[in-house]
């Protein structure tokens, strides 16, 4: 295969919904079954590359290394010492020096705090925070952080939007997010936190997290991890959900969980993610449910999986998509 | 990175209790089952903690396996019957109930250990690019941003992110699908492009 046909399918699968690269990439598409193969190889390794970020930063001579130490500890007359060299450890303690000299200076270092704002349009964008907590944060959304932490709390406002938050463990040092009347209090974990018109919504990935509101004297709820909460705005109620709703990490992961979802909620779930209106037109079809995942797919993927597996017909007019 | 053992070798080396071969072989089998248990817990430290507990009952318990080609398909349900456990123990029944109990099936599992070791295989093959190519590939697929985006924060034109995406794809193409240099065979190769092309 020539550069060019390279740049073809790059240029399609970079931006499918670019009008002049489609139609070349159609055109290009048709002419021969090599090009057909050459393109399923191609999107492929471009769906499968997004899956393997997984790998990324995964360290398994560290890893291994604290196995040894692991085992070293359960059997420490079998397994006399550590197998392995002792790169690890020397890291560690230099690792643990630094981080105490680290924290002496940031305790002892004086408090005056300046927040900076943080600001997406039309697409996603993360950042580092001080303490290397990680914040990505969704497109529209706003988020106001110190440019340093001072040394009681660490203390992020999250004033619009949907953001995902992995914190930086510290067991002296509690992360908290205000969102609206709402506040997020974690010691280190992964959660995802949306601060929509109507309501606030909570999804803990990992670890353990506090969720409270300002106007409530009620105490804050405890989630663990793979559960959510939201908090209603008008009324002033936080709960619980009884459902998890996957598909709140979607807009990071891109990945579409559907599990006897009606089609009405289906159409509501894409209109919000790919940012159309989608609107089901058939009536009687409102209730028929979904099974389905899709990961990294266009809007146009998935009506033509759903046109080709269930027979919806779909239309589109201007922004809006009607399926019938 | 040292030698890659052959799944007999591993088998003997379990067996065995070894420490240096053993720590080899949780080295090697680390990547794949910890991505594995980090796709479902979702928390690094637990992910790790499984596939430590699936090691120590091997080093503990007299390890036998009849067929050295079913120390993979071990390893992994090792650690989704640990995974299972861990959802069962916190009350979280409905998480990830129906893929998990499909992996409990052969079928699934094969294709779903053959598709993380492609992942492992994609992940070893875009640490090799060079350099200002692999950040930009990194950049595209890990990150999510169009070439355009890319341009822009990088200070390039759109033209050299493009020649950059294809080099990286044109590699990556190379040495996982034409040369056997990761191991896998015509046959997985075609079994993996059908399920994926398959599967929505």
């Amino acid at each position: 295969m020539q550069p060019t046909d390279y740049s073809i399918v790059l240029r399609y699968l970079d931006e499918p919904d670019h009008a002049v690269h489609k139609a070349e990439f159609e055109n290009w598409l048709k002419k021969s079954d090599a090009n057909k193969a050459f393109y399923e190889e191609l999107r492929m390794l471009w769906e499968q590359s997004a899956a393997a970020a997984t790998y990324e930063g995964v360290d398994a001579t560290a890893a291994t290394e604290r196995f040894a130490a692991l085992l070293h500890q359960h059997y420490p007359a079998t397994v006399a010492a550590l197998p392995r060299n002792k790169r690890w450890w020397r890291y560690s303690a230099a690792a643990a020096t630094i981080a105490a000299a680290a924290l002496a200076w940031w305790l002892l270092r004086p408090t005056q705090v300046r927040y900076n704002t943080f600001t997406t349009t039309s697409r996603i964008d993360s950042l580092l925070l001080s303490d290397g907590s990680k914040v990505i944060l969704n497109k529209h959304s706003s988020l106001r952080y110190p440019a340093a932490f001072g040394s009681r709390s660490r203390q992020v406002f999250l004033d619009s939007g949907t953001a995902f938050f992995e914190v930086q463990a510290s067991a002296v040092h509690p992360f908290a997010v205000t969102a609206g009347d709402t506040k997020v209090s974690v010691l280190g974990t992964a959660f995802n936190l949306a601060s929509g018109q109507e309501e606030i919504k909570l999804y803990v990935l990992s670890g353990e997290v506090a969720f409270g509101s300002n106007t409530s004297t009620a105490s804050p709820i405890r989630l663990k991890a793979g559960s959510g909460a939201s908090f209603h705005k008008k009324t002033g109620q936080l709960g619980m959900d009884a459902d998890v709703d996957y598909n709140q990490l979607a807009w990071r992961t891109r990945e579409l969980y559907f599990r006897d979802t009606p089609m009405e909620e289906v159409c509501a779930v894409l209109s919000e993610h790919y940012q159309v209106r989608v609107i089901l037109e058939n009536d009687a079809r409102k209730t028929q449910k979904l099974n389905a995942n899709f990961s990294h797919k266009t809007i146009d993927e998935i009506l033509e999986t759903l046109n080709a597996l269930y027979n919806y017909r779909f239309e589109k007019r201007g922004d809006t998509i009607y399926i019938r | 990175m040292s030698g890659y053992l052959h799944t007999e070798e591993a088998l003997r080396a379990l067996k065995a209790r070894d420490p240096e071969t053993f720590a080899e072989v949780y080295r090697q089998y680390f990547p794949l089952l910890y991505a594995t248990a980090f796709k479902y817990l979702g928390d690094k430290v637990q992910a790790e903690e499984v596939i430590q507990d699936v090691f120590l009952r091997i080093w503990e318990k007299d390890f036998q396996l009849e067929h050295p080609a079913a120390l993979k398909s071990y390893l992994f349900r090792a650690v989704i019957n640990r995974v299972m456990n861990h959802f069962q123990r916190e009350k979280m029944q409905r998480h990830h109930h129906e893929t998990l109990q499909n992996l409990q099936e052969e079928s699934y599992l094969c294709n779903f250990i053959e598709e993380q070791e492609l992942r492992e295989n994609i992940h070893k093959a875009i640490e090799a690019l060079p350099a200002q190519c692999k950040r930009i590939f990194k950049l595209s697929r890990f990150e999510g941003l169009r070439n355009q985006q890319i341009a822009e924060q990088l200070n390039l034109s759109v033209k050299t992110v493009e020649n950059q995406m294809t080099i990286a794809l044109r590699q990556l193409r190379n040495s996982l699908l034409n040369d056997d240099e990761y191991k896998l065979t015509p046959t997985a190769r075609l079994k993996i492009l059908l399920f994926l092309m398959g599967g929505i």
